[in-house]
């Protein structure tokens, strides 16, 4: 029974591997640039700078914001934190229309910068997959589950997963040393791989598993999200009477002891209307868990009005799985841990899917003209795994060099982005195996590394500028894109280096014959 | 409190370690024969009040600590993986006998 249970363990590991591996490889490679999505929002918009009071940035969005778009109904401002530089804002016009911005804080106004998708773009990108709704979101949930189940039936059909711990033997090279590194990499992070597969299914729960909803709401989908958010109920219809808004300050500072933390959200109701209402969120900094948690008040009188419950017990352990996936608890450090741990995510999932054609290449009648199958996996692995990175910082090359006028800038980015995994497919399916490893791992070396003299070159954000000024997120950024740099050079020189294994015996025999 | 979780981390380092070598086939490479039988029963127990240290400190640190910790314990079983692949010279010193 245990030899079975292994068996069909590991087929499930290797077809699960194999069919979900290259989505999911994209999804974890842009979910690990989505750790520090917010800094690469600041790198750009150079104009923004490190340091803002977020209470005082959030009175000048509100104050910008009410003489701006005097015909909004509503409009909501995310406030800056250690990480965030911008303000998101949106707004709903009272024709039915949509506004979107990002504002400085230190003025209150839209940055002067391009547009740009920044780093939301792979924030989207790692959950939607730049298709429409819901398939994206379909596809990243179902690309979870799968991953999931093969992170599982890998530690299944791993029979000296303890013993095996430590061991990895490049010197043996061949199938041994990726299987040996396959095996490293899952085992250091198993956890992590766990529960970011489990909880990004949560994440996307509405819509991979919406029947919980439905059954309680029926359609009304309304009254979920109301439900959600009870502290927003019965608010009240715009009564056509225009009004002074209260000052934000003080009722800043009333949620700020009310909820217990700093407020990370504005949301405004009616605005310069007698039937105002502005609602406070607080921020999730520090805390593991990410409940709805906010304090509604009169916003011609500044009244407090309302304040958030706590959860029941469902929403409380969804809010523990989604803030444990989102991490917008984590300090610096601990994001430098979700990078490494979504690095080596990236990693297990490359040698995996290397592995694969490591270990049949040797069975091949004719490696040099593989059957059709075969070819498509090297070709999507290349793709794959090196597309993806090239896709990266294709982008930040695309932020510093597209013209700042360009209409619709930030989903040219886009394109360009997807543009590049596809060129590097039809690469990869034009040349030799092994040449085209090496080849794109020379220029993602090369991409990367010279995007901090590019960014310096075009007016962007400048490594030594940065330095002086002691905006270390900054340098950081443009240290961790040269580190890449350099990984991809050692990548190339390595696969530069690798001999193609010889075919066995017994297949060039059964070639001769 | 992740301050803990970060200060588990080097605790399951030594963890990590300290069972790594009580297995004959790390033993082999950092000192050239296996482990003896004495020393593995010292280096098994060792592994486990550390591990049990770790996860205790991981735990008063709340579960922002749990997670640093969690997280930094496998970027300390890649240290020493990586050690033991590149440099298992290092570990020998562990190893060396005390001067008395």
């Amino acid at each position: 029974m245990n030899g079975g249970l292994r068996a069909s363990m590991s087929w499930l590991h290797t077809w699960t591997g194999l069919i979900c591996g290259w989505l999911v490889f994209a999804i974890f490679a842009t979910g690990t640039a989505t750790v520090f999505r917010h800094e690469i929002e600041a790198w750009t918009r150079p104009s923004l700078s490190a340091r803002s009071d977020p209470a005082v940035g959030l009175q000048r969005a509100y104050d910008h914001l009410l003489v701006a778009a005097p015909q909004a109904t509503l409009f909501g401002v995310q406030a800056t934190n250690g990480q965030e530089r911008d303000m998101l804002a949106f707004w709903s016009n009272l024709d039915g229309t949509y506004g979107q911005a990002d504002l400085d804080p230190a003025t209150g106004a839209p940055a002067v910068d391009p547009p740009t998708g920044g780093g939301e773009m792979f924030y989207r990108f790692h959950f939607e997959l730049m298709a429409p709704y819901p398939f994206g979101r379909l596809a990243a949930c179902l690309a979870a589950a799968f991953f999931a189940s093969a992170v599982v039936s890998g530690v299944i059909t791993h029979k000296r997963i303890f013993s095996d711990f430590f061991t990895f033997r490049p010197e043996k090279g061949g199938q041994r040393a990726w299987l040996d590194g396959h095996n490293v990499l899952g085992a250091l992070a198993l956890p992590f791989h766990l529960f970011i597969a489990l909880t990004g299914i949560v994440t996307l729960a509405t819509t991979f598993m919406p029947f919980g909803m439905t059954g309680a709401y029926g359609q009304d989908a309304a009254a979920f999200y109301a439900d959600s958010a009870p502290e927003t109920r019965g608010m009240p219809e715009r009564a056509g009477k225009p009004a002074v808004m209260a000052p934000l300050a003080p009722m800043i500072a009333t949620a700020e002891r009310e909820l217990g933390g700093k407020v990370g959200r504005l949301t405004v109701n009616n605005p310069g209307d007698a039937s105002a209402r502005v609602s406070l969120h607080r921020d999730n900094q520090g805390r593991l868990s990410r409940p709805v948690s906010g304090a509604v008040f009169d916003g011609v009188s500044g009244r407090l009005l309302a304040v958030s419950p706590p959860p029941g017990p469902a929403m409380a352990t969804n809010d523990l799985l989604y803030g444990l996936h989102m991490a917008e608890f984590a300090g610096p450090a601990l994001r430098w841990l979700y990078f490494f741990a979504g690095l080596s995510g990236c990693g297990l999932i490359a040698s995996g899917l290397v592995l694969w054609t490591v270990s049949r290449r040797r069975k091949l009648a004719n490696p040099a003209k593989p059957y059709f199958g075969f070819r498509l996996v090297e070709v999507m692995n290349v793709g794959a795994v090196m597309g993806l990175p090239l896709a990266i910082a294709g982008f930040f090359w695309a932020d510093r060099l597209l013209p700042a006028g360009l209409a619709d800038r930030p989903a040219v980015e886009g394109r360009i982005f997807l543009a590049t995994i596809a060129a590097t497919i039809v690469y990869s399916a034009l040349r030799p195996q092994k040449r085209a490893w090496t080849e794109t791992a020379w220029l993602a070396a090369f991409a990367f590394a010279a995007i901090p003299l590019l960014s310096a070159a075009t007016g962007g954000r400048n490594l030594a500028a940065s330095l002086a000024a002691g905006d270390w997120a900054m340098v950081a950024l443009d240290l961790t894109l040269v580190a890449l740099g350099g990984g991809f050079l050692f990548m190339a020189r390595r696969a530069g280096r690798v001999a193609a294994p010889a075919p066995r015996r017994a297949a060039r025999t059964a070639a001769a014959e | 409190m992740e301050l803990l979780g970060f200060v588990s981390a080097p605790l399951a380092f030594a963890a990590f370690i300290s069972a790594a070598l009580s297995m004959d086939r790390h033993h082999r490479q950092v000192t050239g024969h296996a482990c003896p039988a004495e020393r593995r029963a010292r280096l098994r127990l060792s592994s486990k009040a550390l591990f049990v240290l770790a996860i205790l400190v991981g735990v008063i640190g709340g579960g922002v600590g749990l997670v640093a910790g969690i997280l930094g314990a496998g970027l300390a079983a890649g240290a020493v993986v990586t050690t033991l692949t590149v440099r298992p010279a290092l570990l020998a010193r562990l190893l060396a006998p005390r001067a008395s």
